[in-house]
């Protein structure tokens, strides 16, 4: 029988598009550093360490090796992992994996990306296996990716552009109120629907940033959970779903292009949402939940996110914008943390999302607190669509 | 050693270069050398199925089964074909380590081929450079290269064309 887990810890860097004051190594102590303040905990209590960043982002690889100084990792259990955007939330999904084998009294969970150093670029051209890279250009699939998910919103008359720019203004006010976040300023619907098209429907201001950051968390089995923090955050349960098989195995152009089911990559968040659901009787998720977090890449998907994870009906994601139900003050608050739109270190994003919901239900949200969160949900995806959705309570 | 008044932080070069090639498995190689040597486009179907897969694939990844390298399970396809989606990069991107910029400025297309079914999608790049004229549902042909010039690539296929049927 699985230990009951908690998270215990929740340590983040501030995030920037430039560091140059600070190496890889340097940066990932700084998280891992808040994470155990804020666990009131030293590196001498952590039995195992986990890391990931998206492989050759910075251009090296086996950072469970050459991260330990900054890790804590020496002599301890651990290794690396990496699911390209997802990274962070499988490092947290592993973490919980191991924290409820009851074998770790307490396990470290970090994500990082420094992208001022590397070339994002790089790497994405040899994530895939692709006949057709010649002609599509790899580079362009992971915007051409959220142009095909938007241009089927369109289609589907599930938003408009217009409304696109209104939630792109909720990000920005959310972010604002998050110190973490990269992207904080405030900016109007006329500024969103002026700024430049890079792949139409697609805007400059509807993409994420490339940032550079480190999040860290601390999981603890319920038995050294209680006896670590009064106010933990129950990790009830967890749900990893990999959407690659369908319906080519490997073939990016065809995985976004309009297929019977809509673009493909969308297919495993879903069912990592209605698992989740299932396994633990949420039927109506946007009663039985009090905030969540989603990995936005594009404000588009924010939106997408709506539907699949059946906060509304499927085409319906309008009604959630204009009722205002996603903003702070709204019955479903989404990303009260801005969102990747306003912080992607991409190693560090996913976790973010699952740290955000720790935060909150630990009730350490400061100005961006939703009040009274008492049951809320973290869904991550990513263009190889590995997705994650994990549910947490104030009470186990 | 003495403290500077405003420190200087500096990046310390690390070039990676990429020099891979990838053996494409002998369905994938066939695909290739048809596309070089006889100008044409190859696809298999699942015998379960009966999906039509471009390029073929060894596994339906429905179904699970294996595709036997049988005749029957084979497909040529037609070089005519609708456009399914258009898809542009209003400002195309550089590429950090080359410099270059990546990809062609083409429109890309996602083009489902005749000969195939609704699955059957391949995706490439228009010759018309105005993307408002070649929408979902435009009938397009491959323009292919010359054979001396072809190399068992896709883009072997210069590009597709407008038709008019």
């Amino acid at each position: 029988m699985a230990e009951r887990i908690a998270i215990v810890g929740v340590g983040q860097t501030e995030f920037k598009g430039r560091r140059p004051d600070i190496s890889q190594v340097e940066l990932v102590n700084q998280a891992v550093r808040a994470a155990l303040d804020n666990a009131q905990l030293t590196i001498k209590d952590i039995d195992a360490v986990v890391i990931g960043n998206v492989e050759l982002f910075e251009g090296n690889y086996q950072v469970d090796m050459w991260m330990t100084e900054g890790s804590g990792a020496y002599l301890k259990s651990g290794f690396k992992v990496q699911s390209g955007g997802t990274t962070g939330s499988t490092v947290s999904t592993t973490c919980f994996n191991l924290a409820a084998s009851g074998e770790f009294g307490a396990v470290l969970g970090i994500g990082f990306e420094k992208q001022d150093e590397g070339s994002s670029q790089a790497s994405l051209r040899s994530i895939y296996e692709d006949v057709f890279y010649d002609v599509g250009g790899g580079g362009k699939s992971a915007v051409t990716g959220a142009q095909g998910i938007a241009l089927d919103m369109l289609r589907r008359k599930s938003i408009t552009e217009e409304q696109v720019a209104i939630v792109r203004v909720k990000q920005a006010e959310n972010a604002i109120r998050n110190p973490h976040a990269h992207l904080r300023r405030k900016l109007t619907v006329e500024d969103v629907m002026n700024s430049p098209l890079l792949a139409r429907p697609l805007r400059l201001l509807h993409i994420c940033p490339t940032s550079v950051g480190a999040c860290a968390i601390v999981v603890a089995p319920e038995s050294s959970a209680k006896k670590i923090s009064s106010n933990p955050a129950w990790v009830i349960d967890w749900v990893t779903v990999h959407g690659g098989t369908m319906p080519f195995l490997g073939t990016m152009t065809q995985a976004i292009s309009a297929t019977p089911l809509g673009p493909m990559w969308l297919w495993s968040f879903e069912q990592a949402a209605t698992k989740l659901y299932k396994r633990n009787g949420i039927t109506n998720p946007r009663r039985e939940l009090d905030v969540i977090e989603v990995y936005d890449m594009a404000t588009w998907l924010e939106i997408e996110w709506y539907e699949r994870t059946h906060l509304c009906e499927k085409n319906e994601a309008h009604k959630l914008v204009e009722e205002q139900a996603t903003w702070m003050g709204g019955d479903i608050p989404v990303n009260p943390s801005g969102g990747v739109v306003s912080t992607n270190a991409i190693g560090a994003s996913a976790m973010q999302r699952i740290a955000e919901i720790a935060i909150q239900i630990r009730g350490d949200g400061g100005d961006r607190q939703v009040p009274n969160a008492k049951q809320a949900a973290a869904f991550t995806a990513g263009g190889d669509n590995y997705s994650t959705a994990v549910l947490m309570r104030k009470l186990l | 050693m003495s403290q500077k008044e405003t420190e200087e932080y500096l990046y310390v070069d690390q070039i990676v270069k990429l020099p891979f090639t990838e053996s494409a498995g002998l369905y994938i190689s066939r695909f290739l050398t048809k596309i070089r040597d006889e100008g044409k486009i190859v696809a298999n179907k699942c015998p379960k199925c009966n999906r039509i897969i471009v390029p073929p694939r060894i596994v339906c990844s429905y179904c699970k089964v294996k595709i036997e390298d049988k005749p029957e399970n084979w497909v040529e396809l037609s070089d005519k074909g609708t456009v399914t989606d258009t898809m542009t990069i209003e400002d195309r991107e550089i590429d950090a380590v080359t410099g270059e910029m990546v990809g062609a400025p083409n429109p890309n297309l996602f083009i489902r081929l005749d000969g195939g079914d609704e699955w059957t999608i391949i995706g490439h790049i228009s010759e018309e450079m105005d993307a408002s004229k070649v929408p979902p549902g435009t009938r397009v042909q491959a323009v292919w290269k010359p054979r001396e010039e072809r190399l068992g690539k896709v883009s072997d296929i210069k590009y597709f064309k407008v038709i008019q049927e």
